[in-house]
Formats: C-alpha cells, sequence, structure tokens
C-alpha cells in the first residue's frame, strides 16, 4: 500500500551541543553525515525493499536536512524537491540557545512549551500554523500519487501528523521522532490519515 | 514515570492464511517463535531490570511473552482482559466468505464502525477493558511495564489511553513481534513515542 514516509535530519553538532536551532542554518558535520548514511539504509530496507521507482523526495530547504534527503537519494535514487512546506518553524529569540539556558532564563515560556501550548516568546511560530502547513504539504503530495519520503524537522513531524489524524497542535499524544528517525503514514479509504509507524530510530 | 511497550503476538498459521483469530486460540507457528526470540533479544536491551511483564492468556502472545521473560528471568502475569478482540462468526473463515456472506457489515468494518454480527466484540468495550487493564498494571509497574497483546486490541487499547476516537483507524496495526512505546506523564495522560518498531531494520539498541 501506498505511504508517505517522514524522516528527521541527522543531528548537527548543534544537537549534540543542546542548542536550539529553528530556522537557523546549521549544516551536519562528519558525524552527521555518516548518521544520515546509516539512517538511509536502514529506511531503505524498511520501506524500499521491493524496488520502488519515480521516489521523489521532498525536502526541508534547510542544510541538515538537503544532506540527509541526499544521503538517502545515494541508496535509493530518486529526485530531491525543495519544499518550504516543510521546513523549521522558527523558535524565535531562543534560536541560538542551548536548552539549558532556555530552562534557566524563560522557565515560565518553558512551562508553556511542556504542557504542549505556544510559549511567549518573540518571534516563535504558533504551533498551528506549522501543523496546517505540514498537513497540506502531506495532502498535496498524496494527491500527485508517487512515492515520497518527506525530509524535515522534529515539530513538523509531530505537529503535520497530529493535524492528519485530527487532533489539535496543542495535543501531547505524540511524542518526537529521534534524529535521523522515521514515521510513515497513510491515507485509507474512508479519507482518514492513519500512521503506520513513528519514532522509528536507534534507542 | 512508566513507560509502557506493547508487544503483538509472533505469527500463527492463520496469519499467514489471512484469518481472522480473535478468541480462537491458535498457537505461534515456527516462524512466529523466531521472531519472538529476535524480539526477545532487541527489548531485553531497552527495557529496566526491574520491569513488569503481562500477557493475554492466549498462548500465542503468552509464548511471545514468555521469550522475552526468560531472556530477562522475569515471570509472565495473565491478564483475561488484554485478550484479542472477539470477532464471533467471522473468526477462521476466508476474507472472501466474510465479504460473500455479509457485504454490508464488511463494508462498515472497513469504515472502521462496529459490524453488527453474532459474537463481534464492539470498539468501545475492547478499549475499556485493555485501558482498565493497562492502567491498574501501570500503577504496580515500579520502571517499565510491558504487554503482550494483539492487532486489534493492542491498536484499540492505545487508542483509548490516548484519548483518541475509536470510529478512525488513526494508528495502524503491529505487525507480528512489532511493539509500541508509551509514556506515562506527570498529568496522567499518555504520549505514543514509538510505534510499530519492527526489531530487524532501524535497529533498537544500536547506539547513536
Amino acid at each position: 500500500m501506498r505511504r508517505v514516509v517522514l524522516m528527521r535530519h541527522a543531528p548537527t553538532p548543534s544537537n549534540a551541543d543542546g542548542r536550539v536551532q529553528g530556522r537557523l542554518d546549521v549544516p551536519l558535520d562528519d558525524a552527521g553525515l555518516a548518521r544520515a548514511a546509516w539512517a538511509a539504509d536502514r529506511v531503505a530496507a524498511r520501506y524500499f525493499a521491493r524496488g520502488w521507482s519515480g521516489l521523489r523526495i521532498f525536502s526541508s530547504p534547510l542544510r541538515r536536512c538537503v544532506q540527509t534527503a541526499e544521503a538517502l537519494a545515494l541508496v535509493i535514487g530518486g529526485e530531491i524537491v525543495v519544499d518550504e512546506a516543510f521546513s523549521q518553524r522558527s523558535y524565535g529569540a531562543w534560536e541560538g540557545l542551548t536548552w539549558d539556558e532556555v530552562r534557566r532564563d524563560w522557565p515560565e515560556q518553558w512551562s508553556q512549551r511542556e504542557s504542549g501550548i505556544d510559549p511567549d516568546v518573540p518571534g516563535w511560530d504558533g504551533q498551528a500554523e506549522v501543523a496546517e502547513r505540514v498537513f497540506a504539504g502531506l495532502e498535496r503530495i498524496w494527491d500527485d500519487e508517487v512515492p515520497a519520503v518527506v525530509v524535515t524537522h522534529g515539530s513538523p513531524i509531530t505537529l503535520g501528523l497530529l493535524a492528519a489524524i485530527g487532533q489539535p497542535a496543542s495535543s501531547t499524544v505524540l511524542g518526537r521522532v529521534p534524529h535521523a528517525g522515521a514515521a510513515s503514514v497513510q491515507k485509507v479509504e474512508s479519507g482518514a490519515w492513519h500512521i503506520e509507524a513513528f519514532g522509528l530510530g536507534a534507542d | 514515570m512508566t513507560r509502557l511497550f506493547i508487544v503483538r503476538h509472533g505469527e500463527t498459521e492463520w496469519n499467514k492464511l489471512g484469518l481472522l483469530q480473535g478468541s480462537s486460540e491458535i498457537p505461534l507457528a515456527d516462524a512466529g517463535r523466531e521472531q519472538a526470540r529476535h524480539m526477545a533479544s532487541a527489548l531485553s536491551r531497552l527495557v529496566m531490570p526491574d520491569a513488569v511483564l503481562v500477557s493475554s492468556p492466549l498462548s500465542r502472545a503468552h509464548d511471545t511473552g514468555l521469550a522475552l521473560g526468560n531472556e530477562l528471568g522475569l515471570p509472565v502475569a495473565l491478564d483475561d482482559r488484554l485478550r484479542e478482540r472477539a470477532y464471533g462468526v467471522w473468526e477462521g473463515i476466508t476474507p472472501e466468505a466474510r465479504e460473500e456472506g455479509w457485504p454490508a457489515e464488511v463494508e462498515a468494518w472497513h469504515a472502521h464502525g462496529n459490524p453488527h454480527i453474532e459474537g463481534f466484540e464492539v470498539h468501545e468495550d475492547v478499549a475499556a477493558r485493555m485501558v482498565a487493564a493497562i492502567e491498574e498494571w501501570a500503577e504496580r509497574a515500579p520502571s517499565d511495564l510491558i504487554v503482550f497483546s494483539h492487532g486489534s486490541s493492542a491498536r484499540i487499547g492505545m487508542m483509548g489511553l490516548l484519548g483518541l476516537p475509536l470510529t478512525h483507524r488513526t494508528l495502524g496495526n503491529l505487525g507480528n513481534t512489532c511493539w509500541s512505546r508509551l509514556r506515562r506523564r506527570p498529568d496522567d495522560t499518555w504520549t505514543l513515542e514509538r510505534h510499530n518498531v519492527w526489531v530487524d531494520v532501524l535497529y533498537p539498541g544500536v547506539s547513536a
């Protein structure tokens, strides 16, 4: 059955340092590239062993995703299409801070985020808009009827899938896909989306 | 905070033939026992040493659970509320026979409703007993709770724990010996962190 596979980018040096990236365009280093190659092999083995053709790999414009998409294309082929629908949300004033600094200096906003609501942070992209943007991208891809992988970021995967299953963006029913991990979704006969797999990855 | 791993049993002959098992007692096939060994080898490295293991009493689930229990040196408790949904008169008949005998009910079932056939256990009843059992065992488990159950009851149970509507198939069924991981939040609601993890690829336990 047809599906859309969603992959989260491999970790960057900023991820390793526990630093908020958002729209900051931090590229993968050698360790990240190795991780992307590792993940590409596993995604290929799980989903593409039967030799799909005409695959399209949609990627967030940020380099950490494009590099992860390139690693996947090396294994299974396919055309990479950069698509703004799958970009990362802005974390506004938090970008460049470590999560420890965020917890220390923005305690109230940190608690807001932990409870599932948008924190009151200048420049923050609201989660409902992110959910809607990503879900619209998924619907568009499904209508194209081509096998597809979307390489994107942690928040867009969780928020896009919440929208797909009809849950509000503030819901805490879905966790987060690990770096270089994957999820897959299908639109079934009734027109509803279902989550076939979520949070695949190494841990 | 409790982590719940919910694991589907290994493959049976009826799984291979595409027959609904429900409350029927169908043992693991040799391939299913092999799958259970692989699952046990992977999960034993992921769960806490004081994990609590509990299973549906149907042998395909219990034997899958024992594979992990033996690996960890832990007992596997049984709880009848974790059994598979009863499919009534649909158990053990081919998909073609279902279509032929009950076309309207099959259609309702594919649209995720409850078909009106004799002996079919409705979504709401399955969710209620699965949620009650899992919440009760989660209270008792000091760390990880590992539940061994079935395709339909595991899926409906997770949807119940998460508060998702039962009329849409928002989660797909687990594959044989695949598992999901949920975490109980401080406010006692649940978050789905992993779903349908497959042991052979995207390999759990490999260091990042």
